[in-house]
C-alpha cells in the first residue's frame, strides 16, 4: 500500500487544480487587469488605479452601486424566507408532499435565460396573462419590467421564483438534520408549536441557513442574465446592476479594464458582506 | 408523588398492531422496568405514556386524571431519551433550565433548581459547556438533570444506558438506583437489558409482541417465570431447555435420556414438555445425568462450561475455579426445586 504524507494531498490535487485553474487564476488575472488600459490603436498598457480613479468619479457606478446593494438587500432576505417557509410547508410528513417538493424545486431545471423570456411574455402589457388577470379582478395592468419604480422588483420577483425552490432544498435537509427526538424533548419540557420552533428549530437551522444566505448573496450580486434579456439594466438605468455596468464597459465600450475594475470592486463587496454573514450567524457556541 | 394506571391500552400503526392491551398499574414511587426484546412494544409503551404517540383505544390516567388524549405538555412527566436529545445550541445550564424557563419560572428559581440539581449529579463544574463538549456519561447525567429539576409526576426513561461502554453503564445504574432511592419518584424505565431490569426495579414487566407475559418482582420472575419466554428472556447466561415428553416421574429427552422432575410433580405422561434449568443450578454430584464437558470458559470467580446433555450443549455455570478439559465426562444433577417445566405448544409453565 502506497501510503505517505502525500497521499491527502494526491487526493485533493484535482479538486485544486480546478480551483486554482477556473477560480484563483482568473481573479489574478482580473485583478491585474483592472489596472490595464487599452489604447486607441489596440495594446495593452499598465494604467496603475486610473480605472478606479475614474469609477469614483462616474455617476452612473454609484447609480450602479445604489442599485446592487438595493437589490440585494430585499432579495437576500427575501430569498431566505421564502424558501425557509417553503421548507417547513414541505417538511411535514403529508401524503402526497413530494408533489409539492418537484413542483417547488422544477423553476431550478428551467435556464436562467429561457424563465426570462417566459417572464417577458408572461407580464407583457398586451398579450400577458397577468395583466389580463390584474384587471379583471380591477386592479388593473402593470408596467412591471418597463417601469422605472417596478423593474427592479419585478427582477427581485423573477429572481425568487427561481430560487427559492432551490435553496428551500438546503434548509429540508437541514430540517431533516434535527433529530426528532430534540423537538419531542422540548415537547416534554413543555414547549408549544411555537415554543419549539422558536427554541429549537431556529437555532438549529442557524448553519444551513448561514449558507444558503451566503451562498444567495454571492449568487445574487452575479445577477445578469435577467437584466440583459429583459431590461437591458433599464428603464433609465433602474436595474443597471454592477455586473450589467461590467458587462457594458467590457462588450459595449470595449474598456476590459474598466470592466475588470468593476467585477474586482463586485468581489471586494462580496467578501465583505460574506465575511459579515457567517459572524452574524455563529452560534453561541462558536462565539464563545 | 404519583401513580399511574393504564387500562387495555392499544397501538397500531397502520395495520400493524404494536401494543395488543396493555394493563398496568403502578404504584407512588415505585420503580418499573419494561423489558423485552426488539419490537415487543416497550419503546412504544413509554412513547404513549410520554404523549408522543397517541394511543388507538385504551386510556392511561396519572394520579387518577386521564390523560390519553393530551399532549406532552399537559402530562407532567420527564423523559430520559436514549440518545439524550440535549439541545445542542444551550449550554448544560439552559439545557436543564429549559423546561422552567418555558413554565415562566423567574431566574433566581431557575437557578436554584438548577444549582441543586447539577449538585446531585454532579455537574456543578460542566454547566457553561455546551452538549458538544461533554462525554457520552456526562451528557446521560445531563439528561437525567432535565428531567429532575421539573420535580415531574413520572420519570420515564427509554433505554438511557445503551449508547454508553460497560463499565460506565454499570456505573451510571448505580447512580440511577441511588437517586430514585433518594427522590422516591415513580419511574418508568426501559431496557432491552434484563440486568439492568433486575438490579434497578421494583417490578419488571416483561413484554413480547405487544403484550405482557409477566410482571412481578424481579427475584420472583426469576425463580417462578410464567413461560418459557420470561424464562429464557432473564438471567445471563440464559436458562438452558431440553425438548422431550414426560414419563413416569421423570423426564425424557427427545434421545431418550432421562432427567429430573420438580419434586412432587405429577401429571399426565407422554405430555410434550420443555425441561428448563438455570446454569447455575447444574453442578457436579455423585448421582445424576451425564454428559461431556466441550467447552470451558474461567472468568476467574467464575467457570463456565458447555456440557453436551441429552445431545444438546448445556451451559453449566459454577460460582468456583474447575479443573476440567474438554471431553472431560461429568455426571450432573440439579435440586428439584431448580427444575421448570413449560408446556412445549403454548410455553406455559406446569406447576407451581
Amino acid at each position: 500500500m502506497i501510503s505517505s504524507r502525500w497521499t491527502p494531498y494526491l487526493f485533493l490535487a484535482p479538486a485544486l487544480a480546478g480551483l486554482l485553474i477556473f477560480r484563483l487564476i482568473p481573479i489574478v488575472v482580473a485583478a491585474g487587469g483592472s489596472l490595464t488600459g487599452v489604447s486607441l490603436m489596440g495594446d495593452m498598457r499598465f494604467v496603475g488605479l486610473e480605472n478606479f480613479e475614474y469609477l469614483m468619479t462616474d455617476p452612473e457606478f454609484w447609480s450602479s452601486l445604489n442599485i446592487t446593494l438595493l437589490f440585494n438587500v430585499i432579495i437576500n432576505p427575501l430569498q431566505l424566507a421564502v424558501a425557509f417557509g417553503l421548507a417547513l410547508l414541505v417538511f411535514r410528513p403529508l401524503r402526497g408532499v413530494w408533489l409539492y417538493r418537484t413542483l417547488l424545486v422544477l423553476p431550478m431545471a428551467v435556464s436562467t435565460g429561457i424563465s426570462a423570456v417566459l417572464f417577458g411574455l408572461f407580464l407583457d402589457g398586451n398579450l400577458g396573462p397577468l395583466n389580463g388577470f390584474l384587471e379583471w379582478i380591477g386592479i388593473g395592468a402593470q408596467p412591471f419590467h418597463r417601469s422605472a419604480d417596478q423593474a427592479l422588483y419585478t427582477l427581485i420577483g423573477i429572481a425568487t421564483w427561481k430560487g427559492a425552490g432551490y435553496w428551500m432544498l438546503f434548509l429540508l435537509a437541514g430540517l431533516y438534520s434535527i433529530p426528532s427526538t430534540v423537538h419531542e424533548a422540548a415537547a416534554i419540557d413543555g414547549a408549544s408549536a411555537w415554543q419549539r420552533f422558536r427554541h429549537v428549530t431556529l437555532p438549529l437551522m442557524r448553519k444551513p441557513m448561514a449558507f444558503v444566505l451566503v451562498a444567495d448573496t454571492a449568487i445574487n450580486f452575479l445577477f445578469f442574465a435577467p437584466v440583459y434579456i429583459l431590461t437591458s439594466g433599464g428603464p433609465s438605468g433602474s436595474t443597471s446592476v454592477l455586473m450589467f455596468q461590467a458587462y457594458r464597459a467590457a462588450f459595449t465600450f470595449s474598456d476590459i479594464g474598466r470592466s475588470l475594475a468593476v467585477s474586482t470592486i463586485l468581489l471586494a463587496i462580496i467578501l465583505v458582506i460574506v465575511v459579515l454573514e457567517f459572524r452574524l450567524l455563529r452560534s453561541p457556541e462558536e462565539r464563545a | 408523588m404519583s401513580t399511574m394506571t393504564i387500562d387495555n391500552l392499544r397501538k397500531s400503526f397502520g395495520a400493524t398492531e404494536i401494543l395488543r392491551g396493555i394493563d398496568l398499574d403502578v404504584a407512588d414511587g415505585e420503580f418499573v422496568a419494561l423489558v423485552g426484546p426488539s419490537g415487543c412494544g416497550k419503546s412504544t409503551l413509554l412513547r404513549l405514556i410520554a404523549g408522543l404517540e397517541e394511543a388507538s383505544s385504551g386510556s392511561i390516567s396519572i394520579d387518577g386524571r386521564d390523560v390519553t388524549r393530551l399532549p406532552p405538555k399537559g402530562r407532567d412527566v420527564a423523559m430520559v431519551f436514549q440518545n439524550y436529545a440535549l439541545y445542542p445550541h444551550l449550554t448544560v445550564r439552559a439545557n436543564m433550565g429549559f423546561s422552567l424557563k418555558l413554565r415562566g419560572d423567574d431566574k433566581a428559581t431557575i437557578d436554584s433548581k438548577v444549582t441543586d440539581a447539577a449538585a446531585v449529579l454532579g455537574l456543578d463544574a460542566l454547566l457553561e459547556r455546551y452538549p458538544g463538549q461533554l462525554s457520552g456519561g456526562q451528557r446521560q447525567r445531563v439528561a437525567t438533570g432535565r428531567a429532575i429539576v421539573r420535580d415531574p409526576k413520572l420519570f420515564l426513561f427509554d433505554e438511557p444506558l445503551s449508547n454508553l461502554d460497560a463499565k460506565l453503564r454499570a456505573q451510571m445504574r448505580t447512580e440511577i438506583k441511588a437517586l430514585h432511592q433518594r427522590l422516591k419518584n415513580t419511574m418508568i424505565y426501559v431496557t432491552h437489558d434484563q440486568i439492568e431490569a433486575m438490579t434497578l426495579a421494583d417490578r419488571i414487566v416483561v413484554m413480547q409482541a405487544g403484550r405482557i407475559e409477566q410482571q412481578g418482582a424481579p427475584l420472583d420472575l426469576y425463580d417462578r417465570p410464567a413461560n418459557a419466554f420470561v424464562g429464557g428472556f432473564l438471567g445471563s447466561p440464559a436458562m438452558n431447555f431440553v425438548k422431550g415428553i414426560l414419563g413416569s416421574g421423570l423426564f425424557l429427552a427427545e434421545d431418550g435420556t432421562q432427567l429430573p422432575v420438580p419434586d412432587g410433580f405429577d401429571a399426565e405422561q407422554g405430555r410434550s414438555v420443555l425441561w428448563g434449568v438455570r446454569p447455575e443450578a447444574i453442578g457436579p454430584v455423585d448421582q445424576g445425568f451425564s454428559g461431556v464437558v466441550e467447552v470451558v470458559e474461567p472468568t476467574g470467580p467464575d467457570t463456565q462450561l458447555l456440557v453436551r446433555v441429552a445431545g444438546q450443549p448445556l451451559v453449566v455455570l459454577m460460582h468456583k475455579r474447575m479443573r476440567v478439559s474438554p471431553g472431560d465426562q461429568m455426571t450432573l444433577g440439579v435440586q428439584g426445586a431448580d427444575i421448570h417445566l413449560f408446556d412445549a405448544a403454548d410455553g406455559r409453565r406446569l406447576h407451581l
